[in-house]
């Protein structure tokens, strides 16, 4: 008999964890889906924010918001760095993009372990979050909560600035027709600047938030790197052939993330050591239903690089 | 015959000749050393098929080199005498590689681009996170040794020393790479080729795309578990450290250095960035992701695409190879003239 | 009466809000040539798409000697004997010229005659065509490297390698300087009758001088249709133009 009472708290946990998964993925979906650019490098800028976050906060309030604010412009700044270094890449060459972001990330790792030290670092909180509360007749972790709200109030600001901005609408356009933005007056440098830079402030700041959660460490950016691209992959990417355009990705990026989030968490716990088949099996589930139902619906265009992109 | 078909046949022959010299010039370390970077060799091979030729790229060859390579340990552990016998083992390889690409193919053969990268990213770490979760089968992160020398064929005695192991590597890489270039230069090659030029284009000219690229990814599991099974020949061990995102990225790395759709390219390739790799982690202990980093920024602007079309000449180190298609005795034409 | 070789029947297509294509009726018989023309917008290239099966209709049916193709893919229907060029002539820029060819004529109902042997005639094949084309010298040549000029006849030559029943071209003499026209012209002039052709030109001179049937197309709707001294003669060529313009 299955006791769900005792599934509740790694229920929990995997809305966290997919919460925090969505902000640093979101910025993943953001640099493919506008700039078409495979960053390797993107577990790196969450590493620098985690960083950031265990080097400043000291367990006072004033330290924590200063971490939030500083760890956001430090991953942003990377990723700009990031830009600068893609800048006599050819847009399309996305094997040159590989390796040279992953060189990034290389290189990156290396040298936040000879800042850091190559063990995982301790992340000192607020007395008042350090604690439990009660949850539904368990003791749950009070970070965890005020998390919980920070990444909803987070993803929501995300949707809103995608469907409701000047910038969200430029990103969904360049979604659909990076030429057409281009021609509009757009550099394609300035438009790579300002998405990678988005990206890892993006990224940075889920990595100070989380870094109680995945912490600052050596495994982190590996790990970050992988799971946002699981849920790049089950959510589809940005823009689409529909109306609903890239606003529509965003909830199909939150629902992706928590899904993972819970395969990590809950799925850990029902079935040990199963998580990466779990996982595997989520992405061979999604990505062959995908394709059954574009060969089987009415397909308008055969395109089907594109199209596939355009899920 | 131009001077630069001369030129490449004669490189070839000397590499050929120092390939199988080499042995008996390094001592039994340098032997396994030349044996695995043959190995390695052979994934990155695999990996310019599909990114290469086929225009598919992918960082999960490290898939099916994983899942062959566990299977013929398998084997060998309990398989006996049978699971010893290398005809056995290369075969065993071979399917398992070509199963799991099969298996893997309604994930892979629809996706293009970066979108391709990602998945097949995601599918070659999860394959090496499970081998390391999964200790009832695959002895979790120590890995699996295999006791029981591998016998090339029924009858012969068994590969007893490092450079028996090597110079047995080297004749089945030597045998599948002859294979796949033979295969490329006929009308495999050319339809691979016009794909990854332009697939609509391809379509639009009366053929299926899709069991195109079906067919590229089983040929290059198959070649991924060939592989497989060369490492548990030459090694007698193998654990998920072998495998994993780093090592695709090396490849990823070899296969672009030696050149677009260069099969001995992705070999020399590979053993130039190993070789990196070690050297590095020689001068500059601690230090090496640092330097291993820049070469791979480095690498990157010195091999990115110039032209304006993707795999038009003008990569710096080696031309795009092709099968000879229109070079028959009926036609006589000049050498293609590439701009670089 | 025998069904017209290409039948569309109120095909309808949109991109957005955009009709590009809205309720196309065309009849192409058999043998002959049909050009369509219309100011730019007017929905030529994106009835040629939805001919050669590159996009699918919103509504409508399509039929090839009073087939229903519709539901096919383009490589069913090139296989069935459609060809096509664009716009941007589409060849396969790593490839050399006379593999362009032999790739393109591969899978026509005319090379499926056997297996050995095949490469070799399709190789022979194309090398002769490409000598009426005066592509000799560059058969090597990755098509990539070749001018535009070029790569617009290597496209229309693979095009008509297979020997389509139907061949769709888009602009053929769009950026051709004048000895390329000049051998465009012969090429179009001297195609046997079993080769039906769907022309769309800007050139009007071209138009009048080679086609049997002229449509005119403007916001995706058949203006008129008929033989080219008819169209010139009712204006509506000028006007459509006119419209697009002014």
């Amino acid at each position: 008999m299955l006791r769900l009472d005792a599934y509740v708290i790694p229920a929990l946990d995997g809305v966290v964890y997919g919460l925090l998964l969505f902000v640093v993925a979101a910025g993943l979906v953001l640099c493919f889906g506008v700039a078409d650019i495979l960053n390797l490098a993107h577990g790196t800028l969450y590493a620098v924010g985690a960083y950031t976050a265990a080097a400043l906060w000291n367990g006072g309030w004033p330290a924590l918001l200063v971490g939030l604010a500083v760890a956001p412009v430090a991953a942003g700044a990377a990723g700009a760095a990031v830009a600068g270094l893609l800048a006599p890449v050819a847009r399309r060459d996305h094997l040159a993009q590989a390796l040279l972001t992953f060189g990034v990330a290389l290189a990156g790792g290396s040298l936040l372990v000879a800042a850091f030290g190559p063990d995982d670092l301790p992340v000192r909180v607020p007395a008042a979050l350090a604690g439990t509360v009660e949850v539904a007749g368990h003791r749950y972790s009070a970070y965890r909560l005020v998390f919980l709200v920070a990444g909803t109030a987070l993803a929501v600001l995300l949707h809103a600035v995608v469907a409701r901005t000047r910038a969200g609408m430029l990103v969904r356009a360049a979604a659909d027709d990076a030429e057409m933005v281009a021609a509009l007056g757009f550099s394609p440098a300035r438009v790579r600047l300002g998405v990678l830079a988005s990206a890892g402030a993006l990224a940075g700041l889920g990595g100070a938030l989380g870094a109680p959660i995945i912490g600052p460490g050596p495994g982190a950016a590996p790990t970050v790197l992988l799971l946002s691209l699981v849920v790049v992959v089950l959510g589809g990417t940005a823009g689409s052939a529909g109306s609903a355009g890239s606003v529509g990705s965003v909830g199909r990026t939150l629902v992706a993330a928590l899904a993972v989030g819970e395969i990590q968490s809950l799925g850990v716990a029902l079935a040990p050591g199963a998580a990466p088949f779990l996982l595997f099996g989520a992405m061979a589930v999604v990505l062959a239903g995908r394709s059954l139902a574009k060969s089987a619906g009415p397909i308008r265009t055969w395109r089907p690089a594109r199209a596939w992109l355009r899920t | 015959m131009s001077a630069h078909s001369r030129l490449r046949i004669t490189v070839g022959v000397l590499a050929a000749v120092a390939a199988v010299a080499a042995p008996w010039l390094v001592d039994a370390y340098g032997a396994a050393l030349l044996a695995r970077t043959l190995v390695l060799g052979l994934v990155a091979v695999s990996v310019t098929l599909l990114t290469g030729v086929a225009g598919l790229p992918t960082l999960g060859q490290t898939g099916p080199f994983a899942a062959a390579a566990y299977a013929c340990a398998l084997l060998g552990l309990h398989v006996s005498p049978a699971g010893s016998i290398g005809v056995v083992q290369l075969l065993a390889g071979a399917t398992v590689g070509a199963l799991f690409a099969l298996l893997t193919s309604p994930l892979v053969v629809p996706a293009r681009g970066v979108v391709l990268l990602m998945i097949t990213l995601a599918i070659g770490e999860l394959v090496t996170i499970a081998a390391g979760r999964w200790r009832p089968v695959t002895g979790g992160t120590d890995g699996l040794t295999v006791f029981a020398e591998t016998r090339p064929v029924w009858g012969l005695p068994p590969l007893a020393d490092d450079r028996a192991r090597y110079l047995y590597a080297l004749a089945v890489v030597a045998v599948v790479v002859g294979g796949l270039f033979l295969a490329l230069r006929g009308p495999a090659g050319l339809l691979l080729r016009a794909r990854r030029d332009d697939e609509q284009r391809l379509r639009a000219s009366g053929h299926g795309a899709a069991g195109l690229v079906l067919a590229a990814f089983v040929a290059a599991g198959a070649i991924a578990g060939v592989a497989g099974s060369l490492l548990v020949t030459t090694q007698q061990y193998v654990s998920p450290a072998e495998f994993g995102f780093d090592v695709a990225t090396l490849l990823l790395l070899g296969a672009v250095i030696g050149g677009t759709g260069s099969l001995g390219g992705a070999i020399v390739g590979t053993a130039v960035v190993l070789g990196a790799r070690d050297w590095l982690s020689g001068i500059l202990p601690g230090r090496a992701p640092l330097l291993l980093g820049l070469v791979f920024v480095g690498a990157a602007y010195a091999f990115a695409r110039r032209g304006a079309e993707p795999g038009l000449p003008s990569l710096p180190l080696a031309r795009p190879r092709g099968p000879r298609f229109a070079r028959s005795r009926l036609w006589r034409r000049r050498e293609p003239r590439t701009a670089s | 009466m025998t069904a017209p070789l290409l039948a569309t029947e109120a095909v309808r297509r949109r991109y957005g809000s955009l009709a590009a294509v809205d309720g196309v009726d065309l009849a192409v018989e058999a043998g002959t040539r049909h050009a369509l023309i219309g100011p730019n917008g007017a929905g030529k290239t994106t009835l040629l798409d939805l001919v050669a099966g590159g996009a699918r209709p919103d509504a409508g049916r399509i039929r090839l000697a009073g087939r229903d193709v519709t539901a096919l893919g383009p490589a069913r229907r090139a296989r069935l004997g459609i060809g096509r060029t664009h716009q941007r002539p589409a060849v396969w820029p790593t490839l050399s010229t006379l593999d362009n060819m032999v790739v393109a004529g591969w899978r026509s109902p005319a090379a499926r005659t056997g297996r050995g042997g095949r490469t070799n005639r399709l190789r022979r094949d194309a090398a002769d065509l490409l000598d009426r084309l005066g592509l000799t010298a560059a058969a090597g040549t990755p098509a990539g490297h070749l001018s535009h000029g070029q790569r617009r006849q290597l496209e229309i030559a693979m095009a008509l390698f297979g020997e389509p029943r139907l061949v769709l071209l888009d602009e053929p003499a769009a950026g051709l300087a004048a000895p390329d026209l000049r051998r465009l012209w012969d090429l179009l002039a001297d195609l046997p009758r079993t080769v039906t052709v769907l022309l769309v030109e800007h050139r009007l001179d071209l138009v009048y001088a080679l086609a049997d049937t002229v449509t005119v197309l403007r916001a995706g709707r058949v203006v008129d249709s008929g033989p080219p001294a008819e169209i010139r003669r009712s204006g509506a060529a000028r006007l459509a133009f006119a419209e697009a313009v002014g």
